[in-house]
């Protein structure tokens, strides 16, 4: 495996933190109803969305690149 | 011995595996490093199982301070596969950038580290402390350790390993390629880690 193929891998697995971590700061016992915890579940849903295009553009941009 | 004596497949292809030798010594130590950080994971759920009690990582432990690291660390697989990039193009000036960012990054990450366990240990929390304090503290801490080795490489090839650069730019493309690859698995554990440790919920308290 490559290293743009690993890092390809790496950022989905990315993707996939920041989608759970928002979960867990919006519906978490422990995170429920503190503001700070709110924002930073909109703050990851966020990041998880600029991951996704990130790495639809590097796939692009390396696309000749192995 | 003649000076003329090559090593094969260190910049081309080995016909037999596809990889060339590099690469295929980066992924066999990568597999070693799997058996060890599954072990340890492994440990991690058979202690846990196990236990009566178990702490809530976010009761305990900076879930902020951790966040802030995750995005440094995604960051850092970021800069680390453009300097990557940056030498196929033969841009070398661009590698330098992003290898330096790279190597900062490592830096940061070990600078909250440090502020973390500095945090832990005054307010009396120890490896001594509890089962799930000296799981955290042995996970977190192999982990730093390879942090610091991944570095420790990549300071090498930011510095007086580059030189290689303008005698075997192929070679040297290669070596950057095996680094960014350890330096993928050590961010991937780290991504592991941090919901294991800090999220999970725990029981019994």
């Amino acid at each position: 495996m490559s290293l743009k193929a690993f890092h390809v891998f790496f950022i989905t697995i990315s993707v996939l933190l920041c989608l759970g971590f928002g979960a867990w700061c919006l519906g978490s016992e422990y995170a429920h109803g503190k503001m700070a915890y709110t924002v930073a579940g909109i703050v990851s849903f966020v990041l998880g969305i600029v991951l996704v295009i990130y790495e639809i553009t590097f796939l692009k941009k390396t696309k000749d690149l192995e | 011995m003649s000076a003329d004596i090559v090593i094969p497949y260190n910049d081309t292809d080995r016909p037999d595996t596809g990889l060339y030798n590099a690469k295929l010594g980066v992924w066999l130590f990568l597999a070693s490093e799997v058996m060890l950080f599954g072990a340890l994971f492994s440990t991690y759920i058979l202690l846990r199982v196990g236990a009566v009690k178990w702490e809530h990582g976010a009761d305990i432990l900076n879930i902020p301070l951790a966040t802030l690291n995750t995005m440094v660390l995604i960051g850092s697989s970021v800069t680390m596969v453009l300097s990557w990039a940056a030498l196929k193009a033969k841009n070398f000036p661009r590698y330098r950038l992003c290898m330096g960012l790279t190597f900062l990054a490592g830096i940061g990450f070990l600078i909250i580290k440090t502020i973390e366990y500095k945090a832990k240990f005054e307010h009396g929390l120890s490896p001594a402390t509890s089962t799930f304090m000296a799981i955290y503290f042995t996970m977190t801490g192999l982990h730093a350790l390879h942090v610091i080795g991944g570095m420790i490489v990549n300071g090498y090839l930011l510095g007086p390993g580059a030189k290689m650069w303008h005698t075997e730019p192929r070679r040297f493309t290669n070596r950057i390629e095996v680094a960014g690859l350890y330096w993928h698995f050590v961010d991937l554990v780290w991504i592991f880690l941090f919901p294991t440790l800090y999220l999970l919920p725990g029981k019994g308290m």
